[in-house]
């Protein structure tokens, strides 16, 4: 009787231990191959749900050897490192254009050359977007979009200080005028005087306080975007030896400069937000409540003011990244590549990649590609997203031809209003630096919430000290 | 915390080594637990310092190296000050300020009810909702929060968590709203246990107010102050999530800790056993005042 | 004045209020507590009508306390559209296990400590003693890996298993068992209860306000809980209604679904539940803190 006792009070831990083990493997006992989805939207999504749920059952239909699983995930550096080591990360999964590097030289993501080849997928990526997913000639990942960054006008504040007008009287507001000329800022003095320009007459016409630009500087978001700056400023924050080996370069004279010129914005003409501690979901934030007129971001975001806040799609301006004073003009392209697990087996990848396809993601050009892409844009349309022209991964002519035919129907923007960002994307854009990038953005954002807080911070000794970090403990790490 | 000695002395050696056995079998589970979530972790954490990890696999043993590189680090160093400043504010803002409140508890009598639930009420908001309602409050921008307040009734807008000076006192503030309630129910329950008559001999001496709490309030509450300023040190060295949810250690990492450093070592930067030499530091300061609390508690007893 | 006659305790009694100058006094005293009370309160009302304004009125000058409408279906919206309902549920089964983890085990590790006292019982109580002040999240690194392996990823256990081995609460028991009477439990034993038996029918009745403080600090801590919760529960429909709070706040770029306003909701709509409870439990609760005051 005692015995059993003991051994109850042992047995309740080890039970939950035992159960807790056991339980995960209980399941997939199917004989089916099963493939996770990390790309899954969260429940409360319906409408996305209810779409993958419709690319799930045409993909079963067709290959009903096959699983398809849910499993949203969102990547974040935290999350990920312990979910691959746990080995529960999902077969397939979004990430950023950042993160290959550091996913490869882990060994938590699978090469996929083989199957991209023998699916010809291989040629028609876009080869920069390729070059960025590859490592040693062997590529990882797949691209799903790309991003450029750019500058968000909102109009609506544009018009009230006067420098914008409906100029072709068709009721929606043009940031360029009836004689094709921009009337957004092309340089970045420019866009410093028009944000100036704004603030000031805000205040002292409107008695408002709203901020010319949004420089964002936490959550590694501002030493991104500071990336961009200060390479029209003519920076290169990492420099390569003809020997090959890397050295950080952040306190470059560009880098420098471009960092005066936000002190500039920000004590000089107090023309930013007040707050030092802004990330990337703080920007649409400012520009949507009218607390902000600019802002640099993606053009992939540039629905989260619409569909967050509900600003009128007609208030929004998408224009490309302004030129440096010494004519560099870059905007730094980056993306969600898909990446697969590398514990996936081979019959998982492929059909993973194949499900790809029933997203409407791939380069195939097949009445189930053209469907789900027309249940994509549909699923926008009845969210009330604007929809626009996208940077297109894959560069096969028929795929272009297809999308480009697919947008024509659904595009329900004024065109002006963007398209001299996406007319000149393709001259501009510019990779992440290589090494480190996250790591490089933190200390970058340091160096701005300096310069954002602090008049008399000193540009050229914080990127100094920044660069000393980084050199010292991430560069020189590099074997 | 008197021990009574209850421990069964006229049972024979043998039948003793039984019972011994038996007792140890019970606490088995427990102790695993502990194994898992507090021995074991911190032990491998000791481990895991001297090696080079790739992920959570030892490569390489380094000896001191990872201590030597954190130590050079400026950020662990900026985090070390951090701590101290947090520590330093606490005793400042949210130490006296319980005492005080205390006092005023004991003395007034009107809305007694009310004054102690108002000041308890804080303490139960979640910590994590608390310091987003805070962060909410005290947002830099002059339309936002607490400044659109201000600019109502006519003050300035305030820099708030924008200045580096003073968001490590704003952080502390908050925190200090949510549990300085509790801090001076304890006071208010030894101020109440005070023995009336010593007042009375103070007032027929004719002690003024000050006098009477100098001679008699304070020298009666000592032993707690004692107690809850060591109770509070270890606390607030350990701060993690305020600034982590506030401000994410800015600006410029003026408000950053020392776990949450730890927190960004291991998983923002995946360097685990940079993670674990910090933690070994921040272990070994926290143990040295562990043994400080216990001298100045046992000594409050006596 | 009436209340004042009563006051016989204290620093200041009622035969001092016959001064004006203290009367005085008295009443700057009342004055400060009751703006101190205020600003106490203020956040809670603060957050109470802000999560009933659009994103636009909660950036406005002239400030307003009071939203334009009272709108609750977008309170009622909200609370459908993100499925808050799980959320609040999965808290609660956190907080239950956690409970009874922190009672059981806690408890029987101080009863054997504390009466049993096998041989060499005072290593363990050295140990614990030692790492007292050193929160498990100090070797997150380590601790987490330790989930990880056991596959406890997604899975509540080891949010309520941390509970039953807290340093903290095991001190609690053990100091009230240290003074519970020997002879009972010695009375027991020669009645042939074993061990399991004493502890549930002698030790644990004996017990119940320490069982009760116990209990009230696992509720108010599992709940609050979000770090460990947030890195073990990746699956969202998993998540505790704190880990949707920590990453509705922190989420960055593109996921972030929300504006402003929607946090504000969430995180009204979290401080509920410990508000009623806490109203309905006002005088225990507060009691209990007090009491932890006098064992100092």
């Amino acid at each position: 009787m005692r015995k059993k006792l003991y051994a109850y009070f042992c047995l309740l831990t080890m039970l939950l231990i035992v159960i807790g083990v056991s339980g995960a493997k209980l399941f997939g006992k199917d004989k089916k191959i099963q493939i996770t989805i990390g790309m899954w939207p969260e429940s409360y999504l319906k409408d996305d749900v209810e779409m993958f749920e419709e690319w799930k059952r045409l993909f079963e239909k067709d290959f009903p050897e096959y699983e398809v699983v849910g499993k949203p995930y969102s990547y974040s550096p935290e999350t990920f490192f312990p979910m691959a080591q746990s080995g529960t990360t999902p077969t397939v999964f979004q990430t950023w254009f950042t993160e290959p590097p550091k996913l490869i030289r882990n060994g938590f993501v699978k090469d996929i050359t083989d199957p991209l080849k023998e699916l010809g997928w291989y040629d028609k990526m876009d080869p920069s977007m390729r070059d960025i997913l590859s490592e040693n000639g062997k590529v990882y990942g797949v691209p799903r979009d790309a991003y450029g960054l750019g500058l968000f006008i909102n109009l609506e504040i544009l018009e009230e200080v006067g420098l914008v007008d409906d100029w072709n009287g068709d009721g929606i507001l043009d940031i360029v005028d009836q004689d094709g000329n921009p009337r957004y800022p092309t340089t970045f003095d420019e866009l410093r005087e028009m944000a100036k320009y704004i603030t000031d007459f805000e205040k002292d016409v409107y008695g408002k306080d709203v901020a010319g630009l949004v420089i964002l500087s936490t959550n590694r978001n501002g030493g991104w975007q500071f990336s961009n700056i200060a390479w029209n400023f003519g920076a290169n924050l990492q420099i390569q030896d003809e020997n090959g080996k890397w050295k950080a370069n952040l306190n470059d004279p560009g880098a420098v400069e471009a960092l005066e010129w936000i002190k500039a914005l920000k004590w000089e003409d107090d023309s930013l937000p007040a707050s030092a501690l802004l990330s990337y979901s703080d920007w649409y934030n400012y520009v949507a409540t009218g607390r902000a007129a600019m802002a640099f971001c993606g053009n992939d975001v540039i629905h989260l003011p619409i569909t967050n806040f509900n600003m009128d799609k007609n208030y929004v301006a998408f224009v490309p990244m302004p030129a440096g004073p010494y004519g560099h003009r870059y905007s730094l392209m980056g993306g969600t590549p898909f990446m697969f697990s590398s514990n996936a087996t081979d019959e998982q990848i492929w059909g993973a990649l194949k499900f790809l396809e029933y997203m409407g993601r791939s380069p195939e050009v097949s009445e189930v590609s053209i469907q789900s892409i027309q249940l994509g844009m549909e699923v926008a349309r009845k969210k009330g997203m604007p929809i626009l022209p996208s940077l297109r991964p894959w560069i096969n002519q028929d795929f272009l031809e297809m999308i480009e035919r697919i947008e024509k129907q659904y595009i329900n923007v004024e065109l002006s209003n963007f398209n001299d960002f996406f007319d000149t994307f393709d001259q501009m854009k510019r990779k992440e630096e290589p090494n480190y990038p996250q790591e490089m953005y933190e200390l970058l954002d340091a160096c701005i919430q300096e310069v954002l807080t602090n008049p008399n911070a000193d540009p050229k000794t914080l990127l100094t000290n920044a660069n000393n970090t980084f050199q010292k403990q991430y560069i020189d790490k590099i074997k | 915390m008197k021990r009574k000695t209850n421990k069964p002395t006229n049972k024979k050696s043998l039948s003793l080594t039984k019972m011994d056995l038996r007792g140890w079998v019970i606490m088995v589970p427990t102790l695993i637990l502990f194994v898992f979530f507090m021995w074991g972790p911190l032990a491998s954490n000791i481990s895991y310092s001297f090696y080079e990890t790739m992920g959570y696999t030892k490569v390489n043993f380094v000896g001191l190296e990872n201590y030597v590189d954190v130590l050079k680090d400026p950020l662990f160093i900026k985090a070390l000050i951090n701590t101290i400043k947090y520590v330093f504010w606490s005793l400042i803002i949210g130490f006296l300020l319980p005492i005080i409140f205390a006092l005023l508890l004991n003395e007034v009598v009107h809305f007694k009810g009310f004054f102690r639930g108002a000041l308890y009420l804080p303490n139960i908001i979640p910590g994590l909702a608390a310091i987003i309602i805070w962060k909410f409050l005290m947002d830099p921008d002059p339309t936002a929060g607490l400044n659109a307040i201000f600019q109502t009734i006519g003050l300035k807008p305030l820099p708030w968590l924008n200045s580096q000076t003073a968001v490590i006192p704003l952080i502390v503030l908050a925190m200090t709203w949510k549990s300085s309630g509790a801090t001076s129910l304890i006071y208010l329950a030894v101020l109440q246990s005070i023995d009336d008559t010593y007042y009375e001999a103070a007032r027929l001496e004719g002690a003024n107010v000050w006098q009477r709490i100098r001679f008699v309030t304070i020298p009666h509450i000592l032993p707690t102050i004692r107690v809850l300023l060591i109770l509070q040190i270890i606390t607030v060295a350990q701060i993690f999530y305020e600034p982590l949810v506030m401000t994410g250690g800015g600006p410029n990492n003026a408000s950053i800790s020392l776990l949450q450093l730890i927190y960004r070592y291991v998983f923002e930067r995946g360097n685990v056993a940079k993670a674990a030499a910090i933690g070994v530091i921040v272990a070994i300061i926290l143990i040295i005042l562990t043994l400080i609390y216990f001298k100045v508690s046992k000594k409050s007893e006596e | 004045m009436n209340k004042l006659k009563n006051k016989t305790s204290g620093i200041l009694v009622y035969s001092d209020y016959k001064k004006k100058s203290y009367r005085i006094l008295y009443w700057v005293m009342f004055a400060i507590l009751l703006i101190i009370s205020l600003i106490f309160i203020f956040p809670i009302i603060w957050l109470f009508f802000s999560s009933f304004k659009s994103p636009k009125e909660l950036y406005q000058v002239p400030f307003s306390l009071l939203p334009k409408k009272f709108d609750f279906a977008k309170i009622k919206n909200v609370w459908t559209s993100l499925q808050l309902g799980r959320y609040f549920l999965n808290s609660l089964m956190v907080v239950i296990g956690a409970t009874i983890a922190s009672i059981v085990f806690n408890g029987i590790l101080a009863y054997t400590i504390s009466i049993r006292k096998p041989a060499g019982h005072k290593i363990i109580w050295g140990l614990i003693m030692g790492s007292l002040m050193i929160p498990p999240i100090l070797s997150m690194g380590p601790l987490f890996n330790n989930i990880v392996k056991l596959g406890f990823i997604n899975s509540y256990i080891p949010l309520m298993l941390v509970f039953g081995a807290n340093p903290f609460y095991f001190v609690l028991f053990k100091t009230y068992f240290d003074t519970l009477p020997i002879s009972l439990i010695e009375a027991a034993k020669l009645d042939g209860c074993n061990d399991f038996q004493v502890f549930t029918k002698i030790v644990m009745p004996l017990s119940r306000p320490i069982v009760s403080v116990v209990a009230i600090f696992t509720i108010n801590a599992a709940w609050c809980d979000f770090l460990l919760p947030y890195l073990v529960l990746r699956d969202d429909v998993k998540q505790t209604i704190m880990v949707k709070i920590f990453l509705l706040q922190s989420s960055m770029g593109t996921s972030m679904q929300f504006g402003p306003d929607t946090l504000l909701i969430v995180l009204m709509l979290s401080i509920i539940p410990p508000v009623i409870l806490f109203f309905i439990f006002q005088k225990q609760i507060m009691n209990i803190t007090m009491g932890a005051g006098l064992k100092e």
